[in-house]
């Protein structure tokens, strides 16, 4: 498509990188799990021993990536070409504009309330999925986090954060 | 007729000149209740209970619940230190299985840092043992547990909860070695009554009406409740020869840093909740023993309890 | 038998009057509506609905309670299908081949035979319940740890169906799951591992943000960078609304196969919901003549586990009303709903209330019925939730989703936890790994640990408990031979092939 195909370099750094990260979380779990206590008492196996079985899977799985790498690459991968996967290439604004929701979600909904999070939220996706509307869309979010708060707060009187709009909204069930 | 003498403190006198149209009837206007647990089980149901009863009683108008379950408590016990600071409006629900996790979890925040407004209900313990068992009576189990402990496995909840720590409590009380306990821990009541029943376990463990009906139905036989006195019918362990009395307690917890006037203006709103018809009601129903203490004598018993409650998980070996 | 059927027929006597079919509709559609959304589950549901009972009779109560768990447990599938949103651990196996269904314009069927298969699969289970639930029960308290812990090893067979392309990158993510299961405290010892002193972490990571990370918001993460400017990648209403002739052939063997593999598993006490799901997908997935269509959108995949899943909630009835053991967090409900009217189920409840038990039981007939009624025209409103323009659905996803998983603990580490699983999942999907090992891994490994380790604390460090009990050891023989015929048979026939080469 527009940009040019990766180059097998990067495909062997990623792959590289991610056999790498399984063995690393093998190593990593290895670690934590001998610094476990053995003592099992009447089982004679203790909290230790399932960790040092997965850990010990980890590092195995991991090693037998880097081998099908140093042995041609992975089997049965996935096209590099986007074309190929009939998608298009890497889209940055797409991936972050869904992250910058989440983030600013997970900022918000303490302070701002549910509702305003709810509608931050859809906003930014909405435009990560290439809306140009970002006024209706935090509308909408909106009408959905207030319908969502209402039904949760005053129907089921589970709480959810009321935040800024506590005085408008209310924060107790019916 | 001696509530109202009791609301007639000095301090109904500050709230009505705050609220002089809610005067002494309505004290708090919008009642935050934390419950450290997610919705449907124990101090949820307690929680919502004494929140009913209370708003029945006119001692609050709304309640606004908020629900935070997780490790034991403690993570709604820390999100209410956080939020509930001086805030007289406020109450959170605990009891004695936070204690156990806090002491458990290593927990960075404790109930010391909440102000104790009152014990409202306990739940006693039973131990039992399969129908079929071969031990008639706790003597019968505690000599087996004597002859080879590891023979004997108690299923119960989780590892050092109230089950746990009763079999260890009755074990050290019969002068045996509590540290080979062979306690099975259970993912909920349900998985523990079928193990039980089953016959998987040699003996088991449980708050008494989690196994009341399986006792009634002929399926478990109770060796022993821990209640002061008999409970349906059932010999208290002092009477089966172990001289130990454990509640499975629960209670109300105001914010941290209340004055004793605005301590003392919860309580009175809790009391009033707990005089009520709809509180005797849920009591009857759900069968929990009345169990109140408030203030200074609550903050004594729950200081009480944490230290019994660590001694004896030490001696199970269980905190490292 | 025949008093079984007398008793019966006066239970439809009780569920048919007008005001116990209100009841039962209003449950139904009740539990639907929640089932949809994410973050309520029936057993939250028939908690904050407890307070009602005193205002109703019993009866009434109870068949609204029956309504609301088959609607919960039905509604979920919904937006898994829709969404790639599982609401449950129960729905996550219809995810898999239910919203790839829905990605290829086949929502309309995918939604039908979920329909169709929870009501033929919740209506054979009642009859089991009807006419075998003392026998099955008893049976039943023959599973100890032991057997649980055989069950288990069986049950992780079913990760092969799910390793795609690549052996070792499937085998890899199974072990990121287990990996991920182990976090928290430990249940036989009180331990705390791999939580890192997060306290949030100490309950252990819940499947659902795990598999709503993986799959929502890996998938939302992965289509707005590589799919978003392509026009029409959803094709909305593509297919016909309707199962087709073909469809019904591949759905009805699943729907009975599912309630063969569900409703045992609901009636043994620590079974569980997702594992008969898992498995039912698996078995679909071997027995099935289309394979390559399994990972597209094989309408067996969605007929089996969706099946599975309302003929193992039936099955949970069993021990509730037989023993009054609790054996799912609303089954607990219900019998506290029992409770409040002074009811203990057990034995005795089928001699002392029989009007009420056999009301009940004939209500989860009619509850059926009416929650096959009330879904499938709502399926021509459903599937056009999926006309809704890209930007907005796959906003409302993320809200959804994120609303569920705050609602566990009203913790900003659950948002976190969803987000960084997000990435995970847009990672593997790049990469080619597939995401439904680790969330098997997830349910399986914890279970099997603490099975593992009970059953050894009991037989005090005697590994031989699991060949020496009837049951492990025929369902770990079992286990073996589903591992080793097909590839004994497979050596076989190379072998074969090598002796003989071609003319």
């Amino acid at each position: 498509m527009g940009l040019p195909r990766i180059a097998p370099a990067t495909r062997t750094r990623a792959e590289l990188a991610l056999s790498l990260g399984v063995l690393g979380l093998g190593v990593f779990a290895a670690v934590v799990a001998f610094g476990l206590p053995e003592a099992g008492g009447y089982a004679r196996i203790g909290p230790n021993f399932i960790p040092k079985v997965v850990a010990g899977g980890l590092i195995l799985l991991g090693a037998w990536l880097l081998a099908e790498l140093a042995t041609g690459g992975w089997r049965d991968r996935v096209p590099d070409d986007p074309a190929e996967r009939g998608e298009h290439a890497f889209r940055a604004g797409g991936f972050w504009w869904v992250t910058a929701g989440l983030v600013a979600q997970m900022a918000l909904i303490r302070h701002a309330g549910f509702v305003l999070a709810a509608a931050v939220l859809f906003a930014c996706v909405a435009r990560g999925f290439g809306s140009a509307r970002p006024a209706r869309d935090a509308a909408i979010g909106l009408a959905i986090g207030l319908a969502i708060h209402l039904f949760f707060v005053k129907l089921l009187n589970v709480g959810l954060p009321a935040g800024w709009l506590a005085p408008l909204i209310g924060t107790a069930g019916l | 007729m001696k509530r109202r003498a009791f609301t007639q403190g000095a301090l109904a006198a500050l709230t009505a000149a705050q609220f002089p149209s809610l005067a002494r009837a309505q004290a708090i206007g919008t009642l935050k209740m934390m419950i450290p647990a997610n919705p449907g089980g124990g101090w949820d149901s307690t929680g919502r209970a004494l929140a009913a009863a209370m708003q029945s009683a006119k001692a609050v108008g709304s309640v606004q619940f908020e629900n935070k379950g997780g490790a034991a408590g403690t993570l709604g016990l820390a999100q209410f230190i956080n939020s509930a600071k001086g805030d007289p409006n406020a109450l959170m629900m605990g009891g004695m299985v936070m204690v156990g996790g806090i002491l458990l979890n290593k927990s960075p925040v404790d109930l010391s840092m909440v102000t104790p407004i009152a014990r409202l209900t306990s739940e006693y313990e039973v131990i039992v043992v399969p129908a079929s068992s071969p031990h008639k009576t706790l003597a019968d189990l505690l000599a087996a547990y004597k002859a080879n402990p590891g023979a004997v496995s108690w299923g119960g909840g989780s590892a050092g909860g109230t089950d746990h720590i009763l079999a260890g409590m009755v074990v050290k009380a019969a002068g045996a070695d509590a540290t080979k306990v062979n306690y099975v821990p259970f993912k909920g009541g349900g998985e523990a009554v079928a193990a039980i029943v089953g016959g998987h376990v040699t003996a088991g463990v449980s708050g008494l009406s989690e196994f009341s009906e399986h006792i009634k139905g002929g399926r478990m036989r109770a060796l022993g409740v821990s209640a002061p006195g008999r409970k349906e019918g059932i010999l208290t362990l002092k009477e089966a020869g172990v001289d130990v009395v454990l509640g499975n307690w629960r209670g109300a917890f105001g914010g941290p840093g209340l004055s004793s006037a605005q301590r003392d203006g919860l309580v009175r709103a809790v009391k009033a909740g707990v005089d009520s018809p709809a509180w005797r009601d849920t009591l009857v129903k759900q069968g929990w023993d009345e169990a109140w203490l408030a203030g200074d004598a609550y903050k004594a018993f729950v200081d009480e309890d944490i230290k019994r409650i660590a001694a004896i998980l030490d001696s199970l070996g269980m905190r490292k | 038998m025949i008093e079984t059927l007398a008793a019966l027929a006066h239970g439809f006597g009780v569920a048919l009057q007008p005001l116990n079919l209100l009841w039962g509709l209003v449950g139904v559609t009740l539990g639907t509506a929640i089932g949809v959304l994410p973050g309520v589950g029936p057993a939250l549901t028939v908690a904050m609905l407890l307070p009602l009972t005193s205002k109703l009779d019993p009866t009434g109560a109870l068949i609204m309670f029956a309504g609301i768990y088959y609607g919960a447990m039905y509604g979920g599938s919904t937006t898994t299908i829709l969404l790639n949103t599982p609401g449950e651990s129960a729905s996550i196996a219809t995810a898999l081949e239910g919203n790839r269904m829905a990605k290829r314009g086949r929502a309309g069927p995918a939604l039908a035979t979920a329909a169709i298969g929870s009501f033929v699969a919740g209506t054979l289970a009642t009859v089991l319940l009807t006419l075998l639930a003392p026998v099955v029960v008893e049976v039943a308290l023959k599973f100890g740890p032991a057997e649980y812990f055989a069950l288990m090893v069986f049950a992780f067979v079913t990760v092969a169906a799910v390793l795609g392309a690549s052996m070792v990158r499937g085998l890899a993510m199974l072990f990121v799951g287990l990996l991920l299961g182990l976090v928290g405290i430990d249940e036989q010892t009180g331990q705390m591992r791999f939580a890192f002193g997060v306290p949030e972490l100490l309950d252990g990571i819940d499947v659902v943000v795990l598999a709503v990370g993986l799959f929502a918001v890996g998938e939302a993460l992965y289509v707005a960078a590589y799919q978003s400017r392509i026009a029409g990648t959803l094709e909305r209403m593509g297919g016909s609304l309707w199962m087709s002739r073909e469809d019904w052939k591949r759905s009805w063997p699943a729907w009975l196969r599912a309630t063969a593999i569900g409703f045992p598993f609901g009636t043994i006490p620590a079974g569980g919901a997702e594992i008969p799901t898992f498995l039912s997908y698996a078995a679909e997935r071997k027995l099935s003549r289309h394979p390559e269509e399994f990972g597209h959108g094989a309408i067996e995949g969605v007929a089996g586990p969706e099946a599975a899943n309302n003929a193992s909630s039936t099955g949970v009835l069993v021990p509730l009303l037989t023993l009054g053991i609790p054996t799912s967090a609303t089954a607990a409900i219900l019998l506290a709903a029992f409770q409040n009217y002074g009811l203990q189920p057990g034995p005795l409840l089928f001699q002392s209330q029989a009007a009420l038990v056999w009301g009940l039981i004939a209500s989860l007939y009619i509850g059926n019925v009416i929650l096959l009624l009330l879904n499938l025209p709502l399926i021509g409103l459903w599937v056009k939730v999926l006309a809704i323009p890209r930007p907005l659905l796959y906003g409302g996803i993320l809200v959804f989703a994120t609303l569920g998983a705050y609602s566990l603990h009203q913790s900003v580490v659950d948002l976190v936890a969803l987000y960084v699983f997000g990435l995970l999942g847009f990672v593997m999907r790049r990469w080619g790994f597939p995401v439904a090992p680790a969330v098997i891994g997830l349910i399986l490994g914890p279970l099997a640990e603490a099975q593992f380790r009970r059953a050894l604390a009991i037989s005090q460090g005697d590994p031989s408990v699991f060949l020496r009990q009837p049951i492990a050891a025929t369902l770990l023989a079992l286990t073996v031979l589903l591992v080793l015929v097909p590839w004994l048979y497979k050596v076989v026939r190379e072998h074969r092939a090598r002796r003989r080469p071609p003319a």
